[in-house]
């Protein structure tokens, strides 16, 4: 029953650790943070309660990590301000001002960059690629699937089929539109640098605020239908950029409305094609709305937990 | 004071025990920080992370996310081969080293 929230042993105890940890390296903090939560995942209170006797007291953790950190002594010079904000916008836009090339400049500028993790550049870096994969991918699918109905033999032009000219297209403006979505990620992602790096004078910043779990859960929710897939996009990236909520939250997040997407499309597709594609508009009509209400219920069930943790 | 020496000698060595152990199989923090206190080789786990960022950063261990039975997924850490080669020269050396040592200090002839 309280199995879905982390008992309050643990969430207070992470709490006092994240708060002990400010100042230290990001990525110190990061790791450590991961690390005692995979630890105390899953546990309950008892457990997790003696789990904690033995770390310590987290001011005597941090201590330890401080000295050790310390003695690594040489931290790489920070870069200025201004540079993840720059990488982060010709990521994000710079490919519209100066096709291609300002994207390039842009990405170049996020693996020089030290505000980023290594797991985060690649992730900038890869996802148009994946997002525009995902186009041909589709139309494929749409042919296999529309070409089984069909009569053998039949080599009519599907006009469901866009020509390769409106795929390249298609593809581009996609990316561009990926693109800004990354760069807003990445903006989101340095940020937690600066908080660390402002640490000594903003000692609390370092735990999440409510407001933003809540709008992280409200976007995934229901920012897909005020701006379609862009507005559940920014809900998504704010969930993996948070330190709030577990990898397998984080996952649990992301693909409960495209599960549920893609399961009531699987379910119509084989039905329509064991009726003998009757009732072709009917059908293409439950998806529209099971499209649009599914995920809705999924997210809002997913979003309720999310918040609970 | 013995104390004091005892954490100067850890302080050189301790990094060198962290590729001993991930020599034989991938470990995850806690595991590691676990027999890592229980040999006092470190006083706690906030010792073990900086640690294992500084020999990450320096190409000696790298890390996997694997799932356990149990349901967490974990962050193991493993040897590359540059860490390897690191501990193979630590081994070198460290046989050589204590016998000089002993040479120096091994007898406490005021105390015969």
């Amino acid at each position: 029953m309280a199995k879905s929230t982390a008992p309050q042993v643990v969430r207070s105890y992470l709490t006092q650790l994240e708060r002990a940890l400010v100042g230290l390296p990001v990525e110190v903090r990061d790791e450590i943070m991961a690390g005692i939560r995979e630890e105390l995942d899953g546990l309950d209170a008892a457990a997790a309660a003696d789990r904690i006797e033995t770390l310590g007291d987290p001011e005597f953790v941090a201590a330890e990590a401080r000295a050790e950190a310390g003695a690594s002594a040489a931290e790489p010079p920070s870069e200025p301000r201004w540079f993840p904000v720059l990488a982060a916008l010709l990521v994000a836009v710079g490919g519209i001002v100066i096709p291609f090339i300002g994207w390039i400049v842009g990405i170049a500028m996020v693996w020089m960059s030290k505000s980023w993790r290594l797991r985060d550049k690649w992730i900038a870096t890869l996802t148009p690629f994946a997002a525009v994969a995902v186009i041909p991918l589709a139309t494929l699918l749409i042919e296999w699937t529309t070409g089984g109905s069909g009569s053998a033999g039949q080599q009519e032009p599907n006009p469901l089929i866009p020509a390769a000219y409106d795929l390249a297209w298609s593809g581009v403006v996609f990316a561009l539109l990926v693109n800004v979505i990354v760069g807003v990620w990445l903006l989101v992602r340095s940020r937690s640098r600066w908080r660390s790096a402002d640490a000594p004078t903003r000692q609390l910043s370092g735990v999440q605020p409510t407001w933003y779990s809540v709008l992280t859960v409200a976007l995934i929710i229901v920012g897909g239908y005020v701006v379609p897939v862009v507005g559940w996009l920014v809900g998504v990236a704010m969930l993996w950029a948070s330190d709030r909520w577990s990898r397998r939250d984080k996952w649990l997040g992301t693909l409960a409305g495209p599960a549920v997407i893609v399961a009531a499309v699987a379910v119509v597709l084989i039905v329509r094609l064991g009726a003998g594609d009757t009732g072709n508009l009917l059908w293409w009509h439950l998806v529209l709305v099971g499209g649009g209400a599914l995920p809705l219920i999924a997210n809002l069930i997913v979003g309720i937990r999310l918040l609970r943790r | 004071m013995t104390a004091d020496v005892g954490a100067q000698l850890r302080k050189g060595v301790v990094e060198s025990c962290v590729l001993g152990l991930l020599s034989r199989e991938p470990m995850y923090g806690w595991q590691l920080s676990e027999t890592l206190i229980a040999h006092r080789m470190i006083a706690s786990i906030g010792t073990l992370y900086p640690m294992l960022s500084r020999l990450r950063a320096q190409g000696l261990v790298s890390t996997y996310e694997q799932a356990s039975d149990a349901g967490p997924v974990r962050k193991y850490y493993r040897l590359t081969d540059a860490g390897t080669e690191q501990l193979n020269n630590f081994r070198e050396q460290w046989g050589p080293f204590t016998r000089t040592v002993h040479d120096l200090v091994g007898k406490d002839d005021t105390h015969g």
